[in-house]
C-alpha cells in the first residue's frame, strides 16, 4: 500500500490542483512497475451533528454553524520515466516515489513500449510533472511530454538541448566544494589537482575553480575532445600535479583511457577521485559521488517549487546538497 | 711443374722432419711447459668466455629486442598525438625531440585511414622514401582496432635486430552519459570508435648489437693484454718458484757421481722442502749402504778380514809404492794343515769357529800397518809394508809360533793347528799382484810338501820349471770357462753286472784348455770350489746334463743319466727350482736322472742335503752315493740315507782280485745295501776278472774301463756276462723254486 502523502490545504493551491486536473484529463494507466503505486487517499468522512432534546438548561449560546469546507485537491501525479533500470537510475526513481503522492514510474528500457507510446500515454495521463532520470528519458521527455520535465542523472545535457523553457535539471554531480571539502579532509596534503574534460562544462569549470579557490587549491584545467587526447594531457599534467579529479564525461573517456590514466597516476603517486565505485578496483584513490536521496529530495523539491511558483522560478539546474565518499578502506557520507 | 712442386714437398718435408728430430733432442723447460699450459688454459677459457660472451649477449639482446619493440606500443598514444592533435605543434615537435632521443627508432611513419603516407620523422637524412601502406598491411593494422594488443609487430628476416611496428590510431568514447552505467569490472564496448590513420615505427637495435661487438673487442683486447702480462708475470714468478728445484740439480749431479756427502741448501717451499729432506735421507742412505756395500765387498763375511778383492786392490797399491819408493814389503801366503780333517770331523760350524780364531790369531801377530785378508777357504794372505826378507822371516817366526801355541777347543777335544806360510819379498823386479801372489802360494806348497807347520820363500830359480798352474791360474780359468762355454761333457756307461747291459751313462765335465787339452775334473774343482766358482759349475752341469739329455735319451729306453753334484750345490736353495726349471725347459723326465752325491757331503750335511734330495726325490729323481766308503759314515747312516743307489769307492775295487779285504768290504756293502733297498756299483772296474769278483760278491753294476771309457756321446757296449752270473741263471732256470 503505497504511503498516503500530505497534502496542502492551502486554498489556492487546490484550486490550481483542480484546474489542472480538468485541464490534465490524464488517464491512468496501470504502471507496469509493481512499486510504488500512489493510492488515493481516502477521504475524510464528517458526521453531521444530530440535534437531541435537552433538558431546560439555562440560557446558552447556540454555537455557531460549522462550515464544511471542500477537501484540498490532491497534487497531480508525476511521471517517472527511467532511461533503464541501472542503480543509479532506479535508486532516485525508488527515492523520489516514496515522496510523492501520486508517482508513476515508466521504464523506457522495456522494449514492449516505445519512448512515443510511452510519452503519449504520460502526456494523456494527468501528471503534473515529468522526472526524466537518464539522458534517454531526458531526451525523449523534454522532445514529446507536454508537463514540465525535469530531468536528473545527465552529465551533458548541453549537448543534448535539455535544458528548454519547459525543463529543468538537477546536477549530475554532488556539489563541487563540498567534493573538495570532503577530498581534502581525507588528503589534507593535496595541494594541485588537475581536471581534463571535454567542451561545454564551462559552468563546472567555474564552480571548480571557485571551489578550489576556496580552499587554496591550484587547479588545473584542460579540455580536451577524445580519449587519447585525455590521455596525451594527462601524462603532461602528471608531472604536475598530485591529484586528478575524474569527471564522468564519457564523451573523452574510453575503458582504456581510464585504465592508462589510473596506471599513470598510480605509478606517479597521484591520488585519483572518480564519480564511479568501481573504479576503485581499478586504482582510483577515493570516489566521490551523489546520494539517490538527496537526489530525489532535490527532484521533489523542484517539484514543489514548479507547483508553487511555476517553472519560470526553477533554476535551470538544481544543485544537490549531500555528497557521498567512498574510499577503498570506508564509506562515508557528508551533507551539507 | 708437378715435378718442382714435388722436389718443393720434400724439401718442405726434410726440413720439417730435421727440424722435428732437432726439437726431439732439445730437452724443454719446465717453466716454459708450466707456463704454456696455464697461458693455453687462460687461453681457452678466455676464449669460451669471450664466445659465450658474445653469444650469452647475443642471445640476451635478441630476447630483449622484442621485448624493447613491445615497450614502444606503450608509446603508441604520445607517437599518434599529430592524429588527435593536429592543431598543436608543440605535439609535432614534442614527436621529433622523442624520435631524437631515442636513436633505436629509425622512422616513424603516418599514414592516412586509406593508408596514405601523410607525414614522416626521420631520425636520418638517409633513410629510404616511404611508400603506402600495402593493402594486406592495411587490413591487418585495422583488424586489430580494440584489440587487447592493438598492434603489428614484425621482425627483420635477415636482420634480427630490426623491427617495425604498425599500428591503427583511433578514439573511442564510453556510450552512456554521465558514466552511470561504468562498471570496471565490465566494461561497456565503446559508443563511438573513430579510425584516425596509422602510425607505423621502424627500430633499428643495431647501434646495441654494435655496441656489444664493441665492448666484446675491448674485452679481448683487455683480455690479450692480461694474458700477455699474466705470462710475462707468470714465467718469472714460476721461474723464481722453481729456482729451488733448479738449485737441487747441482747437488743431485752430485749424489749421481757417487758423492754420498752432497750438501742440499734448504729450501723456502713446503714440497721443494720435502724433497730435500728425501734426497738427503736417500744421501744417508745411500752413504750407509755404500760403507755397507763396501764393507761387504772387501771383506770376509766370517773373519771380518779383508777378501780377497780388496786385498788384491791394497797389494796393487804397495806395489806401486815399492816402485816408486824403491823399498821392499812382504806377502805371506798362509795355508792351514789338516783344516780338512777338523772340518770334516767336527763339521762346517766348527770349521767357521776354528776360522775364525785363526783371523784373530793372525791379526795379532801383524802390525797395524800390514793387511790381512783371508784368501779362500782355510787361506790367509798377509801383506807387511817395507819389511825385507828378515822383518818378514820373523813375522813368519812369529805367526807359526801363535799358531802352534793355539789349541782350539771343539766337541770336548782340542785340536792344535798348525799352518804353512809362503813368502815372497815384493822388489822391483816382481811388481804383479797375481805373479806375486802366486810365488807366495808355490812358497806356501812348498812349506806343505817339505812337512807343513814350517815356512819357505819363494825361489825364483825353482818358479820357471815348476810354473805349474796354480788355483790363481786356475780361476781365471775357470771364469773363462764359464763364461766363454769352454767345459764339455763326457758319458761313461755303467752296466750292469749280470746281464751285461747299460743302465746307467754318468755325465762327466772336462775343461778344455787354451793349448786344446782337456782337463779332469780332479785338477780344477778344489780351485771351483776355492774361488766360489763350484755352484756355477753345478748349475752349468745341471743345464748341459739336461741339453744332453734331450738330445741323446731315446724314447723307451730306460737308460739313466746320472748327474754329480757338488756340496755347493746344495748350500744355494735355488737347487730344486732350478732343476725344475731345466727339466720343464728340456723336457727331461725326472726318473731318468740319477744324482750323486759323495758320502762325506751327505753325512756333513744330513739336514740339509735330506730336505734337498727329498724335494728331487718329491720330483721323481733317484740318488747315488757316490765315494762310499771313504767317508767317515757308518752303516748306520745306510738305513737313514733314502739313496737307490751306493757308489762304492775305486780304492775298494783298484785292487780286488788280491785284495781279500776288499772283497769282504764289497760284499758287505752290497748285502747292507740290497738290505737297505740300494743297488749297488763298483767304480774303476779295469777287467774282466774283478768284473767277475763282483758279480760273485753280490755286487749290481759296474762302470770303468772294462766297461766303457769316457766319451763325447753316450755309448752303449754291453759287457761279459761273468760266469757265475751265468752259472745262477741257468740254476734258477732248472729250479724255479729255490
Amino acid at each position: 500500500m503505497p504511503r498516503t502523502g500530505n497534502v496542502t490545504r492551502k486554498a489556492p493551491l487546490c484550486l490550481v490542483l483542480l484546474v489542472i486536473l480538468g485541464l490534465g484529463g490524464c488517464s491512468l494507466f496501470a504502471p507496469q512497475v509493481t512499486d510504488p503505486v500512489a493510492e488515493p487517499v481516502a477521504e475524510p468522512v464528517v458526521e453531521p451533528v444530530v440535534e437531541t432534546e435537552i433538558p431546560e438548561l439555562p440560557a446558552k449560546v447556540e454555537p455557531e454553524p460549522v462550515v464544511k469546507l471542500p477537501a484540498p485537491p490532491r497534487p497531480p501525479p508525476v511521471a517517472i520515466v527511467l532511461t533503464s533500470r541501472l542503480p543509479a537510475f532506479l535508486d532516485v526513481a525508488d527515492a523520489l516515489a516514496s515522496q510523492l503522492d501520486d508517482a508513476r514510474i515508466f521504464d523506457l528500457s522495456d522494449e514492449s513500449q516505445t519512448p512515443v507510446a510511452v510519452l503519449r500515454a504520460i502526456n494523456d495521463s494527468d501528471s503534473g510533472a515529468v522526472v526524466a532520470i537518464g539522458l534517454r528519458a531526458a531526451t525523449s521527455s523534454v522532445a514529446m511530454a507536454e508537463s514540465p520535465v525535469i530531468f536528473a542523472q545527465v552529465f551533458n545535457y548541453q549537448d543534448h538541448g535539455l535544458l528548454t523553457e519547459k525543463s529543468r535539471g538537477i546536477s549530475p554531480l554532488a556539489p563541487l566544494d563540498a567534493q573538495l571539502e570532503a577530498w581534502i579532509k581525507l588528503d589534507p596534503s593535496i595541494q594541485r589537482i588537475g581536471i581534463i574534460i571535454g567542451e561545454g562544462h564551462d559552468e563546472l569549470i567555474n564552480e571548480a575553480q571557485m571551489a578550489a579557490d576556496k580552499h587554496n587549491i591550484n587547479l588545473h584545467v584542460r579540455v580536451a575532445h577524445s580519449d587519447q587526447e585525455t590521455l596525451y594531457i594527462f601524462r603532461r599534467m602528471a608531472q604536475n600535479i598530485d591529484g586528478f579529479w575524474l569527471f564522468p564525461d564519457n564523451r573523452i573517456l574510453s575503458a582504456r583511457s581510464i585504465q592508462k590514466i589510473l596506471e599513470t597516476a598510480n605509478r606517479s603517486n597521484i591520488a585519483v577521485a572518480v564519480p564511479n565505485e568501481s573504479m576503485l578496483g581499478m586504482g582510483a584513490t577515493l570516489s566521490i559521488g551523489t546520494q539517490a536521496k538527496d537526489i530525489a529530495d532535490t527532484i521533489a523539491r523542484v517539484i514543489r517549487k514548479i507547483y508553487s511558483d511555476g517553472l519560470q522560478n526553477v533554476p535551470d539546474i538544481s544543485p544537490l546538497s549531500a555528497v557521498r565518499v567512498v574510499t577503498r578502506d570506508n564509506v562515508e557520507v557528508v551533507s551539507r | 711443374m708437378r715435378a718442382q712442386l714435388t722436389a718443393f714437398a720434400s724439401v718442405v718435408a726434410q726440413r720439417l722432419g730435421r727440424r722435428s728430430e732437432n726439437t726431439k733432442n732439445i730437452k724443454r723447460a719446465l717453466v716454459h711447459e708450466i707456463l704454456s699450459i696455464q697461458v693455453l688454459s687462460a687461453a681457452v677459457v678466455g676464449a669460451l668466455a669471450i664466445s659465450g660472451l658474445y653469444w650469452g649477449g647475443q642471445w640476451v639482446l635478441q630476447d630483449n629486442y622484442s621485448r624493447w619493440a613491445l615497450q614502444w606500443t606503450e608509446q603508441l598514444n604520445e607517437i599518434g598525438a599529430p592524429f588527435y592533435l593536429a592543431d598543436d605543434e608543440e605535439a609535432q615537435i614534442s614527436l621529433e625531440n622523442f624520435v631524437d632521443r631515442y636513436p633505436e627508432i629509425s622512422q616513424v611513419i603516418f599514414f592516412s585511414k586509406s593508408g596514405e603516407v601523410l607525414h614522416s620523422v626521420n631520425a636520418s637524412d638517409d633513410e629510404d622514401p616511404v611508400e603506402a601502406l600495402a593493402s594486406d598491411d592495411l587490413e591487418d593494422a585495422v583488424a586489430v582496432v580494440g584489440e587487447q594488443t592493438p598492434y603489428l609487430m614484425r621482425g627483420g628476416l635477415l636482420n634480427p635486430q630490426q623491427f617495425e611496428i604498425t599500428a591503427p590510431v583511433w578514439i573511442e568514447s564510453l556510450p552512456n552519459d554521465g558514466l552511470f552505467g561504468f562498471d570496471a569490472a565490465d566494461p561497456e564496448s565503446p559508443s563511438k570508435t573513430e579510425l584516425l590513420g596509422f602510425v607505423k615505427m621502424n627500430l633499428d637495435f643495431v647501434m646495441f648489437h654494435d655496441r656489444l661487438l664493441s665492448n666484446i673487442r675491448s674485452a679481448v683486447f683487455v683480455l690479450l693484454l692480461f694474458l700477455i702480462l699474466f705470462s710475462l708475470y707468470g714465467q718469472h714468478a714460476l721461474r723464481r718458484a722453481l729456482v729451488s728445484i733448479s738449485d737441487l740439480q747441482r747437488p743431485i749431479q752430485e749424489l749421481a757421481k757417487g758423492n754420498l756427502k752432497v750438501k742440499f741448501e734448504p729450501a723456502q717451499h713446503r714440497e721443494i722442502s720435502d724433497i730435500v729432506e728425501a734426497l738427503e735421507t736417500t744421501a744417508t742412505a745411500l752413504s750407509e749402504r755404500d760403507a755397507q756395500l763396501r764393507e761387504l765387498a772387501n771383506h770376509d763375511s766370517l773373519t771380518g778380514l779383508y777378501n780377497r778383492r780388496r786385498f788384491v786392490e791394497e797389494l796393487r797399491l804397495e806395489v806401486m809404492n815399492v816402485m816408486r819408493t824403491d823399498r821392499s814389503s812382504a806377502l805371506f801366503f798362509i795355508d792351514l794343515d789338516q783344516f780338512k780333517y777338523i772340518n770334516d770331523a767336527c763339521g762346517h760350524p766348527a770349521g767357521d769357529r776354528l776360522i775364525r780364531k785363526v783371523a784373530d790369531e793372525l791379526r795379532r801377530s801383524i802390525g797395524a800397518h800390514d793387511v790381512i785378508a783371508r784368501f779362500g777357504g782355510d787361506e790367509f794372505v798377509i801383506l807387511a809394508r817395507s819389511v825385507d826378507a828378515g822383518a818378514a822371516r820373523a813375522i813368519a817366526e812369529t805367526i807359526l809360533t801363535n799358531m802352534r801355541r793355539m789349541a782350539h777347543i771343539e766337541d770336548s777335544r782340542i785340536f792344535h793347528v798348525h799352518c804353512s806360510v809362503g813368502i815372497t819379498i815384493m822388489t822391483g823386479a816382481n811388481l804383479h799382484h797375481d805373479e806375486l801372489i802366486n810365488q807366495a802360494d808355490i812358497a806356501c806348497r812348498d812349506a806343505k810338501s817339505a812337512g807343513r807347520n814350517r815356512m819357505r820363500f819363494y825361489s825364483p830359480s825353482d818358479g820357471e820349471e815348476r810354473r805349474e798352474i796354480t788355483d790363481v791360474g786356475w780361476m781365471n780359468c775357470l771364469r773363462e770357462a764359464l763364461d766363454e762355454d769352454k767345459f764339455e761333457l763326457r758319458f761313461q756307461p755303467i752296466n750292469n753286472i749280470i746281464n751285461g747291459r747299460t743302465t746307467h751313462q754318468e755325465i762327466l765335465i772336462r775343461l778344455k784348455t787354451a793349448d786344446g787339452k782337456f782337463v779332469a775334473p780332479d785338477a780344477f774343482l778344489p780351485s771351483a770350489v776355492r774361488f766360489g766358482l763350484m755352484n756355477e759349475i753345478d748349475f752349468w752341469m745341471i743345464r748341459h746334463a739336461a741339453m744332453a739329455y734331450a738330445e741323446h735319451a731315446r724314447p723307451g729306453s730306460d737308460v739313466k743319466f746320472s748327474i754329480n753334484l757338488s756340496a755347493n750345490a746344495f748350500e744355494n736353495d735355488d737347487l730344486t727350482g732350478y732343476v725344475q726349471d731345466i727339466f720343464e725347459q728340456y723336457k727331461v723326465r725326472p726318473s731318468d736322472i740319477v744324482f750323486e752325491i759323495t758320502e762325506s757331503l751327505a753325512v756333513r750335511r744330513p739336514m740339509q742335503v735330506d730336505r734337498q734330495v727329498a724335494t728331487l726325490r718329491d720330483l721323481g729323481c733317484q740318488f747315488a752315493l757316490d765315494d762310499f766308503g771313504t767317508g767317515y759314515s757308518s752303516f748306520g747312516y745306510l738305513q737313514k740315507l733314502q739313496f737307490d743307489f751306493i757308489k762304492i769307492d775305486g780304492t775298494f775295487v783298484n785292487d780286488l782280485p788280491d785284495n781279500p779285504v776288499d772283497q769282504k768290504m764289497i760284499k758287505l756293502i752290497a748285502e747292507v745295501g740290497r738290505e737297505a733297498g740300494m743297488q749297488t756299483i763298483a767304480e774303476y772296474v779295469r777287467n774282466a776278472e774283478t768284473l767277475e769278483i763282483l758279480a760273485d760278491l753280490g755286487v749290481d753294476m759296474a762302470q770303468g774301463y772294462f766297461v766303457g771309457r769316457p766319451t763325447r756321446i753316450p755309448t752303449m757296449r754291453p759287457t761279459p756276462i761273468p760266469l757265475s752270473s751265468r752259472r745262477q741263471r741257468l740254476s734258477r732256470k732248472k729250479s724255479p723254486s729255490s
